[in-house]
């Protein structure tokens, strides 16, 4: 479960860090990216393979367990920082002042200068060493532990409130909701581990079914931080899949209505998203040219006691504008409605424009294949 | 097949128009009311918008801006659903916040002069239809409702929230 994890949290850094390469001025996808990194690297580390590579040798009283746990704990601070960086660009934007930036790089210093300190003690004076049977709750260790936890459970407790103070709509919004109830697991955790190291203080490591409880919530809150970081990425990959499929639907329908309204095209290059520009583009030139049509259309008697649907009326605009010639230019006079649930070239009310007209343009293409089937036969 | 975009000269027209929004204030605009407040307060006079007359629907003409003495009425054509009524009145929006005038304006040339034909002549000779993209003022106004329709669709996913907005773009 812990290496499904790890694995979908190198994901989420991976895809962060390659959108940070491509917008290296955005301090917030920075702060997001370093602290996604961060935390897969300590997720990495957690891993028993990876312990048993780089662990020193068979556990020793009142020493550090081994080296991964240190570099664990002092990804988790570069985490937390990088977490109290992302909170600062979110909450402030522009307004940040190197100052807030160097006041919260300096508290997590401290963090980690002290938690490392106080985590090599035992290497000092061996003395200190309690129980070998008491495992990961060693003296020192444990302090340090704690102040690691307490520091970055209340960034994560920031992250959390400010997740679900501000949700939007969409694969943003989702994402957004998803990474705060991760963040809000994540804070659960730490409260399951702080309240075990602070029992582990006093000499009593008998709480296993809390430690065990803490690493659920670990795996739960993690999965949850690192799939609310792909949503909104993925929601744009799916949109953008979408729109290329419409853009390629309507081909027909634009051909046809700009063959003979050419004056509608604008040809400009997007300086951004090329694939929603572009579809845009191809539905304001067909609704364009339809406006510059519509006087001309001839206008099919609606079909009695039959429900309001929108495929009989894109083949019934379809049909029309096939019939259109091809010498429209300007057409001056006609006197289209102003209603646009009566008109012929609106999309009936409710139905969105883009799948109307690709709907439109569906009952194109079969015509046309219909006429070429028939012309083959002949 | 869509293309990528490549290097042309529209990139001086991008930065024109970017440079207008950011400087009007339009670059988290959520709705058309916003826009035209913005309009409003830019030229210091109210704007006024209303449907084009049936009897002024016309050939491939689909916005008009008139700038009057005291105020600018803003006309759209009305046919083809709500999304093509905004984008030419963002165009006509386009046209006034850039400060446009008819390239064109020998009255009985302009297209306008058939289609108002008792509007003053020095009014029409001001009059800018949204119609073809011959012309530099007719790309920047259309340019400016394509990115303005934009940014309004992301800023109401995200509901004028500026936090979500940086969200989007630490997530997107």
């Amino acid at each position: 479960m812990l290496l499904a994890v790890t694995a979908v949290f190198w994901l989420a850094a991976v895809v962060r860090a390659w959108r940070w390469r491509r917008a290296p001025k955005s301090p917030a996808l920075r702060a997001i990216a370093i602290a996604l990194l961060s935390i897969a690297v300590a997720l990495t580390l957690d891993l028993p393979a990876v312990q048993q590579v780089l662990a020193a040798g068979p556990l020793r009283s009142g020493t550090p367990d081994n080296i991964a746990d240190l570099g664990k704990q002092l990804a988790i601070v570069t985490g937390a920082w990088a977490c109290q960086s992302l909170l600062l660009h979110l909450t402030r934007g522009a307004e940040v002042t190197n100052t807030s930036e160097r006041t919260r790089a300096r508290l997590a210093i401290t963090v980690a200068v002290l938690s490392t300190a106080i985590y090599l003690v035992p290497l000092i004076s061996p003395d200190t060493a309690r129980n070998p049977e008491s495992g990961i709750a060693q003296p020192f260790i444990t302090e340090s532990r704690l102040l690691v936890l307490v520091y970055a459970g209340t960034v994560l407790f920031l992250v959390m409130k400010l997740c679900w103070t501000h949700t939007g709509s969409g694969s943003l919004g989702n994402g957004v909701r998803i990474m705060g109830t991760g963040c809000g697991v994540m804070v659960a955790y730490a409260l399951t581990r702080i309240v075990y190291f602070a029992v582990a203080h006093y000499g009593h490591t008998l709480l296993p079914t809390v430690y065990r409880a803490g690493d659920l919530l670990q795996i739960l809150g993690l999965g949850l931080i690192a799939i609310g970081t792909l949503i909104p990425r993925l929601g744009r990959a799916v949109a953008g899949h979408r729109a290329r499929r419409a853009y390629a639907e309507l081909e027909p329908l634009w051909t046809l209505v700009t063959e003979r309204v050419p004056q509608v095209v604008f040809a400009t290059t997007p300086d951004g998203d090329a694939t929603a520009w572009q579809l845009d583009r191809r539905i304001i030139e067909i609704q364009d040219a339809l406006v510059v049509l519509a006087p001309g259309l001839d206008r099919p008697p609606p079909v009695a006691g039959r429900p309001a649907t929108s495929a009989p009326a894109a083949a019934r605009l379809a049909a029309a504008l096939e019939q259109t010639p091809y010498s429209t230019r300007v057409v001056v006079g006609g006197s289209p409605s102003s209603d646009t649930e009566e008109s012929l070239i609106a999309p009936p009310a409710g139905i969105d424009p883009v799948r109307w007209l690709v709907q439109v343009s569906r009952s194109l293409t079969r015509t046309g294949a219909q006429d070429s089937r028939l012309k083959e036969t002949r | 097949m869509i293309t990528e975009p490549t290097e042309t000269g529209d990139a001086a027209l991008h930065q024109r128009v970017d440079d207008l929004i950011a400087a009007v204030g339009l670059s988290d605009v959520a709705s058309i009311t916003d826009v035209l407040t913005a309009v409003a307060h830019e030229r210091g006079r109210s704007v006024e918008l209303e449907p084009l007359p049936e009897d002024m629907e016309s050939g491939d003409v689909f916005g008009l801006c008139l700038p009057y003495e005291d105020r600018d009425v803003i006309l759209f054509r009305t046919g083809a659903g709500p999304e093509h009524e905004l984008h030419s009145t963002l165009h006509e929006c386009g046209h006034l916040l850039f400060g446009h005038v008819a390239v064109d304006s020998h009255t009985g040339s302009n297209p306008v002069s058939r289609l108002l034909p008792d509007l003053d002549a020095d009014l029409i000779a001001q009059v800018l239809a949204r119609s073809s993209y011959e012309d530099e003022q007719e790309r920047e106004a259309e340019l400016f409702a394509m990115k303005v329709r934009a940014v309004m669709t992301a800023a109401q996913r995200r509901r004028g929230d500026a936090i979500l907005r940086r969200f989007d773009d630490a997530l997107g």
